[in-house]
């Protein structure tokens, strides 16, 4: 309370003050109004040392880490704006961070044992976080830092994806942490927050999505760790019914992004970088052909600039990692370095 | 076992406690305190000190003369005598490698006596009586006597130690598992020895200190740095040496009640059983340990009430210490058993998560001096028994962990004099065996059996001649473990050089240390993101560095202790559980650079009542990283200190103590660092006689200025609270 009275005091005070300087009649030149310019940042989620790695895209030399919390187990990150949203995996909260100043704004509290896990901005104010361990997600508005009733979803949600109106949570279906059926999605509609559609999938343990440019949601299935029976569906998401399912994606793939050139690109620890055409339906490099990113066959977590460059995220869980950005061959043309066990990178312009 | 099934709540209701401790006390006061002093017998509680190092002298045999009375000294160089009638009293002293000293002083009935013998290690007709209060550190060792112990109110072992130069306790939450981390090194990296067996959890490899009450303990020594080549594995960061209390004299009784559902009581008795001592002695404790807190901004913040933090305690033990084979033998059986809630952290809190401990031991310990030998042997046998359970966990898999410890082990030295310059040799030869069956660990039951031997000699270079002179001594150890898991052999050693001059005594050591990883390290049970690591390494400290200095005296009225020591060593394979990018933890050998020091210091003013008290440590430990040296290991605070500050009166004692943590990082990171803070204590408490007993009613409120900080994050811890305490003692 205090603090609203105090930033309420200093918006009147700057109105008085611009009131003042617009009822000055200085008739001299009028000062040059500087032109706000575009930056795109990059976004990295360090798992194990709770923090975000932010850098200029133009100039990755120019970085700043964010802490993000004493605690937690955070694997995943949503971004919109100058917005990036943490869920905090242990600790059943989400971090809120201005991108743009590098400043942790808040930290919002959710259900106890919420397991927050996965989240997808709504619109610039609320996003959407999943908590697995109570089969429901959060609507949170980052911006008052309140939360909404939660929302049933299916068993384990721990991603979710934004596309249009709706809102595709995506529910792995664990049960004591490994797979207790296939995957289910969860359709929202993005205004009212209210599911619509449940979409049973072929895959297991779903654990991550995008929207590819043919307008299907392709949702990576992680499988069973070890059992190397990762998967591939696609949704049409008008029918809302699964069109596709592809096996054969390796052990554990966990990340996925959509290149300029519109194939899927995904990643794994078994086996580095895999690229997917979902022209023909067949891999580019599959995973026993996989690419491995700085001659290391492992990668956590990858993502492209909108210059469509591709970055991928060493694997290191006890020394600061590096995201490595990759030419057209796949040779790692710029190292950036980021906090320790990265997971997830994220792209977003700013006004500077 | 339990004890008083009340969870939550005082045995004694606290009003009624309140009135009746006001009522003695008003009692007691109009009762002259001298006249009534005076009827009971008075104390000798000595130190025996090397002269040229100010070691302490262990196993030198002390005769009060004309009274038939003997003792040996601890590993601390202690001997207590207790009921001894007023007058003049002479003490004499042999000790292998020394020459005999002969010391008289006073005693007064209701006083105790507080020589230190400074043994001269040479044969030459003199010696020195310093008759003062030394608890300072020396040889990089703190001790604390029982009288000190008893003076500082507090509840068990882990409250004793973290005040001491380089040591942190890490605990969770009040009434929670507590565990010493010495210079900065992991809590499974500290042995603690309780007469002498291991009380390390042999799945974990902690100590858990909270669970000896101080009532069990007649002195601690902190001996920090590397120190495998006198007590093998994991005294790595240092060792504590617990002495279990025994042959007090008379009847003493404790009750104490306080906030947060706190009741506690004790007895002790000791008298004499034909030509030795017996004694007797029992304690229960209670503590509800609820309390309504605000969750961390960093959580999401929020009011919460911490629940499931009971805890039911008890103990009971017997000493037994007499003449034998023309030594000194001593037995001990003890038992300890504990029950208690684990509330886990505050954004995750578990309403059904129990841990229970019941241990029993037995100890026997027997040392003999002659003139040209001293022998001692040490056996123990524990048995251990832990449970933890949690049938509904905020997060995760529900558990239900047995575990059984059955141990045996023993320890015989012997050293014998040579001459004047190889002062000493001596060799000795640890066996330790344990049966471990666990729930937690994978396959059948373990059962190791752990070999350690050792030689060590003392070589005096030159003596003091006459006190102001000054003398060089070294002292050299080399010692050998096997482990039993693996069958490896470990090999540590351990070169000290002292030199002293006037009051001023230097230091100066190469040492290295191990410690194995803990079975929890290697046979833990496979799952869901845990996975075990063949290639796991004993942890290792291949060479310490430590210089050290101290120096007392007196300046008017004033006496003062003051040192300072510096460490560097680095520590090679730290075992720590961490991720891979998959969230499957297991446990991986990272190496760690460590540096630091600790400056102390005490300053008295007898003639005023009063003492000041001080310390500040720093401890760099840093994960060994290319170009990025300076990130300090998870937990481990750089600097930490403490003053205090002590007035005694004729019936009436205050104590106000401080105690600060630095910042700390819960993350491997520069961030998200937690700042330093302070917290404050005061105590209370006076002595009065009634109706033949001795009363000593103290208050001590903790937390004095209501800080809720605490060393580890999402442990809350409940800001300030008070307690009430009442000795009795017949007289």
């Amino acid at each position: 309370m205090r603090i609203e009275r105090r930033e309420l005091l200093a918006s009147l005070a700057a109105i008085a003050a611009l009131g003042v300087a617009a009822c000055g009649n200085d008739a001299g030149p009028m000062a040059p109004v500087p032109l706000l310019q575009a930056v795109e940042l990059g976004v990295v989620l360090g798992s194990t040392d709770l923090s975000l790695t932010i850098f200029e895209v133009d100039d990755p030399t120019a970085s700043t880490q964010v802490g993000l919390g004493p605690d937690g187990s955070p694997v995943t990150l949503a971004v919109r704006g100058d917005l990036a949203a943490v869920p905090l995996g242990l600790v059943p909260a989400v971090a809120i961070v201005d991108v743009d100043n590098g400043v942790l704004l808040r930290t919002v509290a959710l259900p106890t044992g919420s397991g927050a896990t996965g989240a997808a901005f709504v619109n610039d104010s609320i996003v959407l976080v999943a908590n697995p361990s109570l089969n429901t997600v959060t609507p949170v508005n980052v911006l008052r830092g309140t939360t909404e009733p939660d929302i049933q979803v299916g068993r384990f949600p721990q991603a979710i994806v934004a596309s249009g109106d709706r809102m595709y949570v995506l529910n792995s279906e664990l049960e004591n942490f490994v797979p207790a059926g296939p995957t289910t999605v969860s359709v929202l509609d993005a205004e009212s927050l209210q599911v619509t559609a449940t979409i049973t999938l072929t895959g297991e343990n779903a654990a991550a999505g995008a929207v590819g440019p043919d307008g299907r949601l392709y949702v990576l299935n992680s499988g069973s760790f070890g059992a190397a029976d990762g998967s591939l569906s696609a949704i049409n998401l008008v029918t809302e019914v699964e069109t596709e399912h592809h096996p054969a994606f390796g052990d554990f793939p966990s990340a996925l992004a959509f290149g300029p050139g519109g194939d899927l690109h995904l990643t794994s620890f078994a086996f580095g970088l895999a690229i997917w055409s979902i022209d023909v339906d067949a891999f580019v490099r599959d995973p026993a052909d996989a690419i491995a990113p700085d001659g290391v066959p492992s990668a956590s977590g990858l993502g492209f600039d909108s210059a469509g460059r591709l970055y991928t995220l060493a694997p290191d869980c006890v020394n600061p990692s590096v995201a490595n950005r990759l030419a057209s061959d796949f040779s790692v043309d710029l190292a950036v370095a980021v906090g320790s066990c990265p997971i997830g990178i994220a792209f977003t312009v700013v006004q500077r | 076992m339990r004890f008083f099934a009340s969870q939550g709540q005082g045995f004694l209701p606290l009003r009624r406690f309140a009135v009746a401790i006001v009522a003695m006390a008003g009692l007691g006061a109009f009762g002259g305190p001298d006249a009534l002093l005076a009827q009971w017998p008075g104390e000798i509680r000595g130190r025996v000190l090397d002269a040229a190092t100010r070691a302490p002298v262990a196993g030198a045999a002390v005769v009060l003369e004309h009274l038939g009375l003997s003792a040996i000294t601890d590993g601390s160089g202690m001997f207590l005598f207790r009921g001894v009638e007023q007058g003049r009293r002479q003490l004499t002293i042999r000790r292998l490698g020394y020459l005999p000293s002969g010391h008289d002083l006073e005693v007064r009935n209701g006083r105790a006596a507080r020589p230190v013998v400074l043994l001269t290690p040479r044969p030459l007709n003199l010696a020195e009586l310093d008759v003062q209060v030394d608890q300072l550190a020396m040889d990089g060792q703190s001790f604390l006597d029982r009288e000190t112990i008893e003076s500082m109110g507090v509840r068990t072992a882990d409250q004793l130690v973290e005040a001491l130069p380089g040591v942190i306790v890490q605990r969770r939450g009040r009434g929670a598992a507590a565990a010493a981390s010495i210079r900065g090194s992991g809590t499974n990296s500290v042995l603690v020895l309780l007469d002498g067996a291991p009380l390390n959890d042999p799945v974990s490899g902690v100590a858990d200190l909270s669970l000896l009450p101080v009532g069990s303990i007649e002195s601690l020594t902190v001996l920090r740095g590397s120190r495998s080549a006198r007590y093998g594995a994991r005294a790595q960061g240092g060792v504590i040496v617990i002495r279990s209390r025994s042959a007090s004299l008379g009847l003493e009784g404790r009750l104490r009640t306080g906030a947060l559902g706190e009741a506690s009581g004790s007895a002790d008795w000791g008298g004499a059983l034909g030509g030795g001592q017996v004694s007797f002695g029992a304690e229960v404790r209670t503590f509800g340990g609820s309390f309504d807190f605000e969750r961390p901004p960093e959580v999401g913040g929020g009011p919460a009430r911490r629940g499931n933090a009971d805890l039911t305690q008890g103990a009971v033990r017997t000493s037994l210490r007499s003449s034998l084979l023309g030594g000194d033998g001593r037995l001990t059986i003890g038992f300890e058993s504990l029950d208690r809630g684990l509330p886990g952290r505050s954004f995750a809190p578990s309403d059904s998560a129990r841990q229970s401990v019941d241990r029993g031991r037995v100890g026997v310990d027997w040392t003999r001096a002659t003139s040209a030998l001293s022998l001692s042997a040490v056996g123990f046998a524990t048995r251990h028994s832990a449970h933890f359970i949690d049938p509904d966990p905020p997060l995760g898999l529900p558990y239900d962990d047995r575990t059984e410890l059955r141990q045996l082990g023993g320890r015989v030295s012997a050293e014998g004099y040579v001459g004047e310059r190889l002062r000493a040799i001596g060799g000795g030869l640890d066996i330790e065996h344990q049966r471990i069956d666990s729930q937690s660990l994978a396959g059948e039951p373990i059962s190791r059996t752990d070999v350690g031997v050792y030689v060590n000699t003392g070589l005096t270079l030159f003596s003091r001649s006459r006190f102001g002179a000054p003398g060089l001594r070294l002292d050299l150890a080399i010692r050998a473990d096997r482990d039993g898991i693996g069958g490896e052999w470990q090999a540590s050693h351990d070169a000290a050089l002292f030199y002293s001059v006037h009051r001023t005594r230097i230091r100066i050591s190469h040492r290295s240390s191990f410690s194995p990883p803990s079975l929890g390290d290697q046979f833990f049970r496979e799952g869901v993101a845990v996975a075990p690591n063949p290639d796991l390494r004993a942890e290792r400290v291949p060479g310490e560095i430590e210089l050290g200095a101290d120096v007392s005296g007196s300046v008017g009225g004033f006496e003062f202790d003051l040192g300072a020591e510096a460490y560097s060593g680095n520590l090679n394979d730290m075992i720590v559980w961490l991720p891979d990018f998959r969230f499957v933890w297991s446990p991986r050998n990272i190496d760690v650079q460590r540096s630091g020091g600790a400056v102390w210091g005490e300053m008295r003013l007898p003639a005023w009542g009063l003492r000041l008290a001080g310390q500040i440590s720093r401890d760099r430990v840093t994960y060994d990283r290319p170009d990025s040296d300076t990130v300090q290991v998870v937990y481990r605070p750089r600097h930490s200190a403490s003053l205090s500050a002590d007035w005694a009166g004729s019936w009436l004692s205050i104590h106000l103590a401080a105690r600060y943590l630095g910042l700390r990082y819960p993350v491997a990171a520069p961030l998200n660092g937690l700042p330093g803070f302070w917290s404050f204590e005061l105590g209370a408490s006076g002595e009065w006689q009634w109706s033949g007993w001795q009363i000593r009613p103290s208050l001590r409120l903790e937390r004095l200025f209501d800080s809720k900080d605490t060393l580890i994050f999402a442990y809350p811890d409940p800001g300030r609270t008070a307690s009430l305490e009442v000795r009795m003692r017949r007289l």
